[in-house]
């Protein structure tokens, strides 16, 4: 679905953004991308739907190069990228413009245009916002119609950069079973996040360091294993909880029964009581 | 001295269809070297409470005073220095150095003390030194939040608020930034904390305010808020009442890996000692 062979970005600054990067991900895949702040994600999540094009080279998605010009509307539409800021990616005066927005770029019919914000922002819990200005939200509030605006266009992947970073718990909650219920249904998900306690739902974890991958393979894999300095991060509680549950043979070791959950670790305590 | 809020209301789009009362006569006081966490639902008004905090935003009716003075007043922004939830909006300088000097050189420091200024505020926020000679619009997400919690840091205010500090923060930076609000409420400063992640601050907090609906639903202590909220509370929490519900023998009170690490221990032991009996 998306091929990504060796690439390199500078920004105009000369900074070295992506070194050598090469990905594929196949079509239905959930794949989280984490690491340390200014390692590379939000520049490699710009590469996937052509909002930036490699210095070397090349990134194809669904067959389509994205240094093609003449392929870079279909390739918009195919992966939509739910940004990071949702600030700078509203375009409507109003909330129920903005969703429509895209739609309407896919030429539908009008009927078609109107269920899918109406479905779009009960999907996110917004409906009670059609007639705001997106400015005028709350932060939480901005992050669920940006992310309304994405998934009104129904596209075959989206990318999702750090889209739960403002979210009340519960919000969050919904926010993440929602995009499994994408996933479920065949959306090609792509989730950027420095919350590893949601990578339950991922096949994948892919952790980026100085622009490069250091890690590619199943969370459970990668987070039960031992030096959690290798990706830069602090575990959640119940993660680290969890390895030194194993590390002192309470819990099995077994990275594939590996928990990554409350629910999941609360199982596997009860499995060895 | 404190912050004292007295039945403070407020409306977006006042007279319009799309009139919202955001603030419903809320009162509470932040006291001198307090640190104080806000939390609440999305949209719940925690945001256009403490952008009153530093005059942003102007009382329509009720008061706000820092320090006894009015939150009006223009030099309120001495005292009270306010990290926005998107500091995207709060850069503006060429340079990362001009942006982070940009409020003590307005309170008339120059020459190297401004320098050294900046350079303890870029290292409180976990940002190297040389940092200072980029643009802050050729920076990352987290970049970008550190380099506007510097420029308030940088301010040495007597009251540092912050909305969503560790938003989009990688977990070595969230950690570390937790450390710099400990050892600044150590020193003597009042920190408000407005977040999601509550749980997160929970340790370091002297007093828990929830709003819900531009009111104040909850105001005590964490001890108060962890017994009497059903949530957000810490998931290793959670995970310690789960496991009582499942017949564990655990205490309920739990909030660190530590403490909880060793009640699961006990209590895989008393099991395996009375099966063996
Ligand atoms: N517009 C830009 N111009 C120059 N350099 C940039 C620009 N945007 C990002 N960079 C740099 O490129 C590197 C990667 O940035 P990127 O935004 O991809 O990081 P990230 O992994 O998304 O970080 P975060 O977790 O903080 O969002 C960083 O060193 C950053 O400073
Ligand atoms: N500039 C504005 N104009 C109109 N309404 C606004 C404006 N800012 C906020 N509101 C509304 O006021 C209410 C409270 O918003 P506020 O930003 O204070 O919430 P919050 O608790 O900070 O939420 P979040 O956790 O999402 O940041 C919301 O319903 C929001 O839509
Ligand atoms: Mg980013
Ligand atoms: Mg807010």
């Amino acid at each position: 679905m998306i091929h990504i062979k060796d690439i390199s970005y500078r920004y105009p600054d000369n900074t070295l953004a992506i070194d050598s990067l090469s990905l594929n991900i196949n079509k239905g895949e959930f794949v989280a991308i984490a690491g340390k702040n200014g390692c590379g994600k939000s520049t490699l999540l710009r590469h996937m739907n052509g909002l930036l094009l490699p210095c070397q080279g090349s990134v194809v998605v669904n067959g389509m190069d994205t240094s093609d010009p003449s392929s870079l509307m279909d390739i918009r539409r195919t992966a939509g990228m739910v940004f990071q800021d949702p600030g700078s990616q509203f375009i409507g005066m109003t909330v129920e413009e903005d969703v429509a927005f895209g739609p309407e770029n896919l030429g539908l019919s009008q009927r078609e245009i109107n269920e899918r914000v109406d479905l779009s922002l009960q999907n996110v819990g917004m409906e009670g916002y059609r007639y705001h200005t997106p400015r005028s939200l709350s932060g939480g509030q901005k992050q669920k119609v940006a992310l309304a605006s994405v998934l009104a266009m129904k596209p075959d992947i989206i990318l999702f950069d750090e889209v739960t970073s403002m979210l009340d718990p519960c919000s969050r909650k919904d926010i993440l079973s929602l995009i499994e219920n994408l996933h479920e249904n065949g959306t090609t998900v792509v989730y950027v996040t420095h919350h590893l306690e949601e990578l339950v739902h991922a096949d994948r974890l892919v952790v980026m360091e100085n622009g490069r991958i250091v890690h590619d393979g199943h969370p459970r894999e990668i987070l039960s294993r031992n030096d959690p300095e290798q990706f830069g991060s602090d575990l959640p509680p119940v993660i680290e909880l969890a390895r030194r549950l194993a590390d002192s043979g309470l819990i099995p070791a077994d990275p594939s029964s590996f928990p990554l959950s409350r629910a999941e670790l609360r199982e596997v305590l009860c499995r060895s009581k | 001295m404190s912050i004292e809020v007295k039945d403070l209301s407020f409306c977006y789009n006042r007279g319009t269809s799309l009139e919202k009362r955001a603030l419903d006569n809320v009162s509470l006081s932040i006291g001198k070297g307090e640190f104080v966490l806000i939390g609440g639902e999305i949209g719940s008004g925690k945001s256009t409470l403490v952008r009153h905090f530093n005059g942003i935003l102007k009382p329509q009716s009720g008061s706000v005073t820092v320090s006894g003075m009015a939150s009006t007043d223009r030099d309120v922004r001495h005292k009270a220095g306010l990290l926005m939830q998107y500091p995207q909006k709060q850069l503006f300088g060429r340079t990362v150095f001009e942006d982070v000097s940009f409020g003590p050189s307005n309170f008339g420091i120059k020459g190297d003390a401004l320098e050294q200024r900046v350079a303890d505020a870029l290292e409180q926020a976990g940002l190297g030194r040389d940092i200072g000679s980029l643009s802050p619009f050729s920076l990352s997400g987290g970049q970008m939040r550190l380099v506007a919690l510097a420029g308030v840091l940088a301010m040495q205010p007597e009251y540092l608020i912050l909305d969503e500090p560790t938003s989009g923060l990688d977990p070595e930076n969230r950690s570390s930034l937790l450390a710099t609000l400990k050892e600044l409420h150590l020193s003597g400063i009042s920190v408000v904390v407005v977040s999601h992640q509550v749980c997160e601050f929970l340790p370091l907090a002297d007093k828990v305010i929830l709003l819900d609906n531009g009111w104040v639903s909850f105001n005590g202590t964490p001890v108060e808020y962890v017994r009497s909220v059903s949530s957000p509370l810490p998931e290793i929490t959670l995970l310690m009442k789960d496991l009582i519900r499942e017949g564990f023998d655990v205490r309920d009170d739990i909030l660190s890996i530590d403490d909880a690490f060793e009640e699961i221990v006990n209590a895989l032991e008393k099991r395996g000692a009375g099966q063996d009996e």
